[in-house]
């Protein structure tokens, strides 16, 4: 009993002593062909439930919760990039965080708040074999004026980081030289 | 409650005076014309965007949307895209980084066919880039507040110098030309003294500079709506 209590108190204590943002958001379907190959997505527990955490001293600790956010983005640029996803998928796509940055207007003496996203995306046969590694890196920031609180400002921030990354991704897929080579020697898409 | 009366009576006469006074503010507007323009409401539909390419600023949505209602007033019945709207229906083109920054670049991008029906679609005859940003460029004078039990109050003077510099580019989306721009300047100090209760005049520079960039990008549009 005692120990079911301190461990609330211990929680309690965590929550009131930190910052947490919950980052959501929509993303449009990009207005790009869609490339003729099965691509399934591999995001494992690290990535759909990644939390950014950043102690800081004699401020309150900063939680930013972006896993289902990022996970939605890759979700959904799977679906509308390729033409499905199934066992018979001829790629798998996995995206890993790899760096997540913030800045608020305080601590920056701007008048926006910023995001940065850096990502390692590999594209591998379902063998496991590497076909393509490929870092992109997103940057949102919103200004102070827009928005009435510091959780709106931060999902906006990052949700503009998301697009970017969305965007990058999107226009540069057929574009990265190994996945172009793969792209010309397996599929059977005409150019 | 005897001694709060005084003070409401302070604070109301200190909004009055607050709303009656502003600080003073001036603007300088240019205008540049490559091509004739003229638009029909009744058809045609304009976007105004915001650049935000650049990290040393962010154009501020709220000045685009008031440059929107601006133009609006002016051309009745014109039918302007809002810019989110916009910039979804043809994401990934016209994201920060993506964004065309030349009439070249946009015709790279209107050369697939998705997007320049997604552009047909929406009726849009030109897209009105605007770039820029209101800042604080000085500031001086002192101003201290003190809270106590029973007791607040401000006493001290300061003044400060906005400054807002916009140039929207237009361009007319079935010629894919760039047929003008048109910049504006705008420069004001505010003033807040304090006595108890701090009175802002403000210079309402941004405004400004909205009022007039609006009605300009308006009269450059259909040249007849000019006064």
């Amino acid at each position: 009993m005692a120990k079911g209590i301190s461990v609330i108190l211990t929680l309690f204590l965590l929550v009131a002593c930190s910052s947490k943002y919950v980052v959501q958001g929509e993303y449009p379907v990009p207005l790009v062909p869609s490339i003729p190959i099965k691509m399934n997505l591999i995001a494992d527990e690290a990535f759909t439930d990644y939390v950014f955490s950043e102690k800081r001293v004699g401020q309150q600790d900063v939680l930013i919760e972006l896993g289902e956010a990022q996970t939605a983005l890759f979700k959904s640029l799977s679906d509308s990039l390729f033409t499905g996803s199934d066992d018979s998928a001829q790629l798998n796509i996995i995206p890993k965080i790899t760096r997540f940055q913030y800045a608020f207007p305080r601590e920056s003496q701007s008048q926006v708040y910023e995001v940065w996203l850096r990502y390692n995306i590999a594209i591998e046969e379902p063998d496991g074999k590497l076909i393509a590694s490929w870092v992109l890196t997103g940057y949102g920031k919103t200004p102070t004026a827009l928005l009435k609180t510091r959780t709106e400002a931060v999902n906006a921030a990052a949700i503009v980081a998301l697009r970017d990354i969305g965007a990058q991704l999107s226009i540069g897929f057929k574009r990265q030289p190994d996945i172009a080579l793969w792209l010309a020697s397996n599929s059977e898409e005409e150019e | 409650m005897k001694t709060a009366a005084p003070f409401l009576l302070w604070l109301i006469v200190a909004c009055v005076v607050s709303g009656v006074l502003s600080g003073c503010a001036t603007v300088k507007v240019d205008q540049l014309r490559h091509e004739v323009t003229s638009i029909d409401p009744d058809k045609d539909t304009i976007v105004i965007l915001g650049r935000h390419h650049s990290p040393e600023y962010e154009t501020e949505p709220g000045l685009i949307s008031c440059v929107g209602d601006k133009v609006s007033k002016k051309i009745n019945g014109l039918n302007i895209i809002e810019a989110q709207t916009f910039t979804d229906s043809l994401y990934p083109w016209f994201e920060p980084r993506t964004a065309p920054l030349t009439v070249e670049k946009f015709q790279q991008i209107l050369d697939q066919p998705m997007v320049a029906n997604a552009i047909s679609e929406q009726h849009i005859k030109y897209i009105v880039w605007i770039e820029g940003a209101t800042e604080k460029i000085s500031g001086s004078g002192s101003l201290t507040c003190t809270v106590a039990p029973g007791l607040a109050g401000c006493f001290g003077f300061g003044v400060w110098e906005d400054e807002s510099n916009y140039e929207a580019s237009i361009w007319d989306y079935q010629q894919t030309k760039d047929v003008g721009s048109i910049s504006t300047d705008a420069k004001g100090t505010s003033y807040m003294p304090a006595v108890v209760v701090p009175v802002p005049l403000l210079a309402r520079v941004q405004a400004n500079a909205c009022d007039n960039m609006g009605k300009q990008i308006a009269t450059f549009l259909q040249p007849e709506t000019s006064e």
